[in-house]
């Protein structure tokens, strides 16, 4: 039998939701200038709104080629316009699959394994997600299905153990600082949400309702991260903004009964999702690749990609001040926007203007 | 690079091994002349001394009765073959005449089949049949009337229940497909006969349900089992890797069973089962990963115990698996995760074994394997042994001796009960178990993680019969989950039919079952 | 592909144990520190370290009993006490089930803000490590009191003291939360040799030790910034007679008035039970019975109130974190000179108590 890829909506929806949260574990206050948690919170409800804004463009395109990724829409108008975006997409992948790699890096040397170097961890995680986007973006999301439980129980098994913790005198107004931490907040929150590009590939792979599922998954996600920060917000107050990681340190000082401390289950979700999300970019970036290699060289684009993946992570990792500067709004919001929002609206304006055509996934 | 390697490696291969081949005089057709018969088939038999060859005349005919010493009941030869045949007086009988008596006018034995080459011969013969031919016509007569020696049908050895029925299946294979109808006695369970092995001709049988199952998922499964190029087929495990996905997945797509009920509940779900001559297990295609904590005693109990030991089966599995190397990870990485008084213990424990930790769970759960494997092959006489040693082994005097740490025992034995509470992924379990204490001594909590979602990775690739392994806990459904996470009450299960090509993820294009 | 799979493999064992494999160190070569003791005496530090010793307590154990192993590090920084205790143990030192930290008078003095961002960057130290202050130096105190399970025991008193109610939780956490917040001060025991039970706290602030606490005050204190499960009151009754009661409380509320932004109403509600009594108490001498503890507390924290805030302008109970919940335009405004502000507020406490039991025990 000739098994052809399926991913359900709802599959989508955790890959994306885990990929997202990943960011959230690791959130460090120094690379925001120490905004205020409640401030933070309402940054992610205007990010939320921001990403859909930015998804309209995209929506078009869907609405008119349910069945076509962007690549396709765009090999159909023009091959070597296709051609020029199936390279910048893959390597905006690349490269947040690389930044990825070295952001966890730089948590597990800091936080769990301070003595060890710093590439093996890399080298076992490249492998991984080399495994992971080998097998495909079905078993990555069938995956993504039980870590998706998973990490919803150990979320709310954390937070039950911290309920003693919690101090509502911790809660400071939003706008405590005015409007623009909290433009800054928010602004930082979407330079962080590079899986609204990974949406527009895979489009082709999804079956079900589409744009219920996106809008499910920001829905889950703005919940998740306002109970993250809630959680923080309440539990830690001053105290988050003297750890490298804050988030980190909730599960450190969660206890329940004998289990004293449950940073460890932090630590096994967050290996999860990142292997998770690196795995991902990496089947994104190759799957980039493949279409513009030609049919005999298809191959090697996974290969090829992971070496590149595993060079550039060990090199980032010990970039400190170019780790922090993939976030910043001209290292990270700029290529968001060109490629969620740019590209899709001018796709679909030319296309508008030399007439529809039928699109075909494999364009 | 490697083709140095590869002439070397093909080398040895040739001159020692070369692929089955199908002896062509087998397919030789009969002759009418009986003589001529019986020296080929003495020919193709080689003098072979199990052969017994009788000459006998027939209403003046000449005929030969052939069967194997042994596999024929004496008393139902006698009564129903022989008495027959020679008080037989037709008039005017010639070799067309007598050849129509036999197949029209006369009952012989209750399975009575006409049979034209050698090949079809042998397989008859050496299926218990009594063989006879008549000088004149290029037809053979199979006559059933086995009568060779079996195992009686007795409590099953790997899957015991408590509520359960005792039977299970045994070698006959036409004894297993009457374990079967008895159960369900209707006529759209369908037994469809293949032959694999070109020289062994061992039986294979199809079991399924017509209006359940699907054609193409039928189909895909006739079409791998015509793939196996084997010349001796001994156990339904020599086909199991035929039937699997070509993912090299640690986990099997392919189950197995040795309870008709077990099976007959299978096949109810759209799947197809096959039993080969010969094995008293059954293969149940497509096996999905949940049905390994799935028995029969769980629908025979009341449904919130049933859901209760479900779970136990879930958390024993995780246990098995991954106690030993979290154990090994935490001592040797991540000791703050032990609780105060806890780490004491395993401290002071540590301080008096001369190995690392890792080197001792290793070695600990080696020498439980070793044991556990004498113990499956010793004679019953002496097996009582085994546990003996055992108990020196893991146990308080190795603790005493100091070579192994009192955690360490308590680890041990707690993996060992929670391996049996999942018997069908023993094999998995212990490999991995292993991998895991390689992989948490060596990288701590973090390279278990990793190892963790590879094994996740790798379960989540297997799609027997394209089907996913997983489905239904992902891709999801949450009425299919109604028999995975909870056991739903008969009310609620009997209600409606799920069919295995229905789930979520399923890729079989035919989903309903219908009648041929 | 079986091949590749085997290539993969001997490349990554060799690799693995090449490595160092993340920095393995075996549950033998790890000093667990069950104690840990700073001094400071102007120009160094000394720590005292209470070791668990393994090989000991395998002989000990019939016992019942823990064995511990005192050694200490001196340095001009803390990394390097330290690091010479980690020698003169020969071992590495580990502190992640380490519960209670002890720091000397003059440590705590001077060197506290210090101390404690070292204490919070160090990963193994959990946040939820006790904190306790001795009187004079800690080696002194630690050399005095010569217990085999000197950490049990010590834990065990915080542990009393905070169930009556005598202060609140002195984790490293809720230190630095108090010190980086509003209050900017944070309430840490203090013990001295030959007590048996904890009887002061000091107000530590980011420079140092501002005030120290009696009894009396520290207990007036926890009313509000504490959950009190069981402080043992002892009041009479309508006859005269004396009456033991068990109170528990949550954590006070603390509101301000719209009009006024330094007007406080501390708000508290107590739950009583009879501990002890001469004679049954009478449904009609309840009331009486509450209004006497309702002042009674709030004589208590009046009292705290006046020593901590109105005399030398410090936030113990959570006044500017009150203040910058509801009035936080006025509280970004004036928040350099809070602590003169707060000296001239207005603070009103209420308490209100109730007997959910009258049943008795009669005493002799």
């Amino acid at each position: 039998m000739n098994r052809t890829v399926y991913v359900d909506t709802r599959q989508l929806l955790m890959v994306l939701f885990l990929s997202r949260i990943f960011t959230a574990l690791t959130f460090t206050p120094q690379g925001d200038e120490r905004i205020a948690g409640s401030t933070v919170m309402l940054g992610q409800l205007l990010s939320c709104l921001l990403q859909l804004l930015l998804l309209v463009p995209a929506w078009l395109l869907y609405r008119d080629h349910p069945r076509a990724s962007v690549l396709d829409c765009a090999n159909t108008l023009n091959r070597p316009l296709g051609g020029i975006l199936a390279v910048l997409y893959g390597a905006f992948f690349l490269v947040n699959a690389v930044y990825t790699a070295a952001s966890f890096d730089f948590f597990l040397t800091t936080a769990i394994y301070p003595n060890s170097s710093s590439w093996l961890p890399l080298i076992l995680l490249v492998g991984v997600a080399w495994y992971g986007a080998h097998v495909g973006i079905e078993p990555l999301s069938r995956v993504a299905g039980f870590l998706f439980v998973g990490v919803l129980l150990s979320g709310v098994f954390i937070a039950l153990a911290l309920i003693p913790r919690y101090d509502l005198s911790n809660w400071v107004s939003p706008l405590y600082d005015g409007v623009e931490p909290v433009w800054r907040a928010a602004w930082g929150s979407l330079t962080r949400s590079t899986e609204l590009a990974a949406v527009l590939l895979l489009v082709p792979m999804v079956k079900g309702n589409l744009r219920s599922g996106v809008l499910w998954w920001q829905g889950i996600t703005l919940v998740a991260f306002e109970a993250i920060g809630l959680g923080t917000l309440l539990a830690l107050g001053e105290y988050a903004g003297t750890r490298l990681f804050p988030v980190y340190t909730l599960s450190t000082i969660a206890e329940f009964s004998i289990f004293q401390r449950m940073d460890a289950l932090h630590m096994a979700v967050w290996v999860f999702l990142a292997a998770l999300k690196t795995g991902l970019y990496l089947f994104l970036a190759a799957f980039c690749l493949r279409d513009i290699l030609p049919q005999g060289q298809k191959k090697f684009a996974l290969p090829f990609c992971a070496v590149l993946l595993l060079v550039g992570s060990i090199w980032l990792a010990r970039q400190g001040g170019l780790l922090v500067g993939l976030t910043s709004p001209f290292g990270g919001v700029v290529p968001l926007l060109l490629l969620v929002a740019v590209c899709p609206l001018l796709l679909w304006l030319w296309e508008r203007m030399r007439g529809r055509r039928e699109v075909h996934h494999g364009a | 690079m490697f083709e140095f390697y590869k002439r070397w490696f093909h080398y040895y291969k040739d001159s020692a091994y070369a692929p089955p081949k199908t002896d062509p005089a087998l397919s030789q057709r009969l002759g009418e002349n009986l003589l001529d018969n019986m020296v080929t088939i003495r020919q193709l038999y080689a003098n072979s001394e199990d052969l017994v060859t009788r000459g006998v005349q027939v209403s003046g005919l000449s005929a030969q009765l052939l069967f194997c010493e042994g596999m024929v009941d004496n008393q139902a030869f006698a009564e129903l073959v022989a008495e027959p045949l020679t008080s037989l007086e037709l008039p005017d009988a010639t070799p067309a005449s007598l050849q129509k008596w036999l197949r029209e006018e006369s009952i012989l034995a209750i399975d009575q089949k006409e049979f034209y080459t050698f090949g079809e011969l042998f397989t008859f013969l050496m299926s218990g049949f009594v063989v006879l031919l008549l000088d004149g016509v290029a037809t053979g007569t199979a006559l059933g009337i086995q009568g060779f020696n079996f195992r009686g049908v007795s409590e099953p050895t790997t899957e015991i229940n408590v509520r359960g029925s005792k039977e299970s299946f045994v070698e006959p294979v036409r004894i297993n497909l009457t374990l079967i109808r008895r159960r369900i006695k209707s006529p759209t369970m369908k037994f469809e006969s293949l032959t694999v092995g070109s020289k062994s001709n061992t039986s294979v049988y199809l079991v399924y349900l017509t209006d359940c199952v699907s054609q193409d998922l039928l189909q895909e499964v006739k079409n791998r089992l015509a793939k196996v190029k084997m010349d001796v087929i001994l156990s339904s495990g020599y086909l199991q890797p035929y039937l699997d996905e070509k993912t090299r997945s640690i986990f099997s797509g392919v189950g197995i069973t040795e309870r008709p009920d077990t099976l007959c509940a299978k096949i109810r779900e759209g799947r197809i089962a096959i039993l080969v001559d010969g094995t008293p297990f059954a293969l149940i295609v497509p096996y999905l990963f949940h049905e390994h904590f799935q028995s029969l005693d769980d629908y025979a109990q009341r449904p919130y115990y049933a859901t209760f030991i479900r779970w136990l089966k879930y958390l024993s599995f995780f246990v098995s698996m991954l106690l030993p190397g979290l154990y090994v990870a935490m001592v040797s990485f991540h000791p703050e995760l032990f609780p105060h008084a806890l780490l004491l213990n395993v401290a002071a424990s540590e301080t008096i074994t001369p190995f690392p930790i890792m080197l001792e769970a290793l070695l600990i759960h080696v020498i439980y394997e070793i044991m556990r494997e004498a113990g499956l092959r010793l004679p019953r006489p002496i097996g009582h042994a085994v546990g003996i040693v055992g108990a020196l082994v893991i146990g308080d005097a190795a603790v005493t001796a100091g070579l192994i740490g009192a955690p360490m025992v308590m680890v041990v034995a707690l993996t060992a009960i929670s391996s049996f509470v999942v018997p069908s992924l023993y094999e998995p379990v212990t490999v991995l178990r292993l991998a895991f204490i390689l992989v948490g001594g060596m990288l701590g909590l973090y390279g278990i993680t990793l190892l963790l979602l590879v094994v996740g990775l790798n379960l989540c690739a297997v799609n027997p019969f394209g089907i996913p392994a997983t489905s239904p806990e992902t891709p999801f459904s949450l009425y299919a989950m109604r028999d995975v996470l909870v056991r739903a009450g008969w009310k609620h299960l009997g209600g409606e039919n799920l069919r295995v090509q229905d789930l979520p993820g399923s890729e079989v294009p035919e989903k309903r079952g219908g009648a041929q | 592909m079986v091949r590749k799979t085997w290539l993969l493999i001997f490349c990554t064992l060799p690799l693995l144990l090449s490595s160092g494999c993340l920095g393995v160190t075996s549950l033998d070569d790890r000093a667990i520190v069950e104690l840990l003791a700073v001094d400071w005496d102007g120009s160094e530090y000394e720590i005292q370290l209470s070791l668990f010793q393994a090989q000991e307590n395998v002989t000990a154990q019939a016992g019942g009993e823990t064995v511990q192993n005192l050694i200490s590090g001196r340095g001009n920084t803390m990394a390097q006490a330290m690091e010479s205790a980690s020698s003169q143990a020969g071992k590495e030192l580990f502190f992640a089930n380490n519960e209670l930290i002890l720091l000397g008078e003059q440590a705590a003095g001077e060197q506290l803000n210090f101390l404690l961002t070292y204490l919070n960057a160090n990963p193994q130290i959990r946040p939820s490590v006790r904190l306790l202050i001795t009187q004079g130096a800690a080696r002194d105190f630690l050399q005095e009191q010569a217990s085999d399970q000197l950490a049990k025991n010590l834990l065990g008193t915080l542990e009393n003291a905070q169930e009556e109610g005598l202060l609140s939780s002195a984790q490293l956490i809720d230190v630095l939360r108090q010190l980086e917040g509003p209050k900017g001060c944070a309430p840490i025991p203090i013990v001295g040799s030959g007590q048996e039970q904890l009887e002061q706290v000091v107000l530590a602030t980011p420079q140092g030790i501002a005030l120290v606490l009696q009894q009396r005050e520290a207990y007036g204190a926890s009313w509000l910034t504490d959950r009190v499960r069981a402080r043992l009151l002892s009041v009479t009754d309508g006859s005269g007679e004396p009456v033991t009661l068990r109170a528990s409380a949550g954590k006070g509320r603390i509101h301000l008035t719209e009009t006024d932004p330094l007007s406080y109403t501390l708000e508290l509600s107590v739950t009583l039970r009879v501990e002890e009594s001469m004679a049954p108490i009478e449904p009609e001498e309840v009331p009486d019975l509450e209004h006497t503890v309702e002042q009674a507390i709030e004589q208590e924290v009046q009292h705290t109130l006046q020593a901590t805030t109105l005399d030398r302008g410090l936030d113990l109970v959570g006044l500017s974190a009150a203040l910058r919940q509801q009035n936080p335009s006025y509280y970004r405004d004036h928040r350099e000179e809070l602590g003169d502000l707060l000296q001239q507020a207005q603070i009103q406490v209420q308490v209100s108590a109730r007997l959910e039991r009258v049943g008795m025990q009669a005493s002799q």
